[in-house]
């Protein structure tokens, strides 16, 4: 399933809720609770290692940069500044240090700065692996995975059913496993997908 | 209202709900175009526990360690030409002796007098305090934070009459010794 750009872009979600909620863990975390630090990780996982995967990076290579993304957010977490914007400064520490392996494999001299390597990204054309597009598009599904646990069960199953498992189930399966007739998936498909929608614009 | 008002109120309505429909339907779409695409898989395992375990040892690192804090009791105060008790005469002490007793430590504290100023010499004896060691009087409008010598010791000088708090602090110990009245 494949939109123009134009369209996919054309939609933002508030997420307000999420970037309150990453507020509220990153506080926790200063605070020395580590439930909160293994909820951060849980919730961050999935996004921060497909940030070097979807640049081409071998899973050795992704794991080394997931690994360095936790390292430096666990030196730096008391530092900082805006804790709501947590996913952007994790999704831009992974951007940089998928860039700088990248670099450093071609043999090419990996910038020292944050500056340097700004100005550097900046001038990467927009079909290379780490292009905007493909982190936000990175971003939003996993906002949408966040939101989804915020629904009840019932919707949870049904939409990752249809829409997050390869091949997607079909009406009978999703049907089958939820204890309902086939024909009232349709239906429960669209309210769920309503709800999603609502949570994402919070 | 007229008809007419109230025909254009509706129609105007209907469009709103239309164009909101319409912006659901795109949203929703979006949605369902970003989890169909959603090809993102988990970090290994061992990746996630090596993430989860880094808090760990950074919570290990900055956990401060139990800091106890300890009242001196006073013990003996030998004051010049005044025999203590049980003496049977004033000995040749010029200086006021105080010792006060702290836990496994005690502090001597000896206290002259200059004119109208004070000058209190002091030493912790025991363990546990290095040269790196501070003591720390306050009091009548004065703070003075010095460092312990080698043997202990410290001194303030040029203090006036009044009442004096002293503090003396390891890195894990804390001395207070209260209401020295000069």
């Amino acid at each position: 399933m494949n939109d123009s750009a134009s369209n996919v872009n054309s939609v933002e979600f508030a997420a307000s809720q999420v970037a309150k909620d990453d507020a509220a863990l990153v506080k926790r975390c200063r605070r020395g609770e580590q439930t909160a630090w293994d909820e951060l990780v849980d919730r961050y996982q999935r996004l921060i290692y497909a940030i070097p995967r979807r640049a081409g990076l071998s899973e050795e290579q992704a794991s080394d940069v997931f690994q360095e993304v936790f390292l430096t957010l666990v030196e730096k977490i008391d530092e900082i500044q805006q804790p709501e914007k947590i996913r952007s400064w994790m999704v831009t520490t992974a951007k940089f240090k998928t860039w700088g392996l990248i670099r450093g494999s071609k043999g090419f001299h990996s910038p020292d700065t944050t500056e340097e390597m700004e100005n550097e990204m900046a001038s990467i054309p927009d079909e290379s692996p780490l292009a905007d597009d493909m982190l936000i598009e990175l971003e939003e599904q996993h906002l949408i995975r966040t939101a989804l646990k915020e629904l009840e069960e019932r919707c949870q199953k049904i939409l990752s059913m249809i829409y997050l498992t390869d091949p997607p189930a079909s009406y009978a399966e999703v049907g089958a496993a939820i204890g309902v007739g086939e024909t009232s998936i349709s239906p429960l498909r669209s309210r769920c997908l309503k709800k999603l929608e609502k949570v994402l614009s919070r | 209202m007229t008809g007419q008002a109230a025909l254009y109120g509706w129609s105007r309505k209907r469009l709103e709900f239309a164009a909101m429909m319409k912006s659901n339907e795109k949203n929703l779409a979006h949605i369902i175009n970003r989890m169909a695409n959603d090809t993102a898989v988990n970090a290994p395992a061992d990746a996630i526990t090596y993430a989860k375990n880094l808090y760990r040892t950074r919570s290990t690192a900055t956990q401060p360690s139990a800091f106890r804090r300890i009242l001196a009791v006073l013990q003996l105060d030998l004051v010049p030409n005044k025999a203590a008790f049980g003496e049977r005469s004033v000995s040749g002490v010029q200086a006021r002796q105080l010792l006060f007793e702290a836990g496994d430590n005690a502090v001597d504290l000896r206290i002259n007098t200059g004119g109208e100023k004070f000058l209190i010499r002091g030493q912790i004896l025991g363990t546990g305090f290095d040269s790196g060691s501070e003591a720390e009087l306050a009091g009548s409008g004065h703070k003075v934070r010095v460092k312990l010598d080698t043997n202990g010791g410290f001194s303030f000088a040029g203090l006036g009459s009044g009442e004096y708090g002293l503090t003396i602090q390891s890195t894990d110990t804390e001395i207070v010794v209260e209401k020295i009245i000069l």
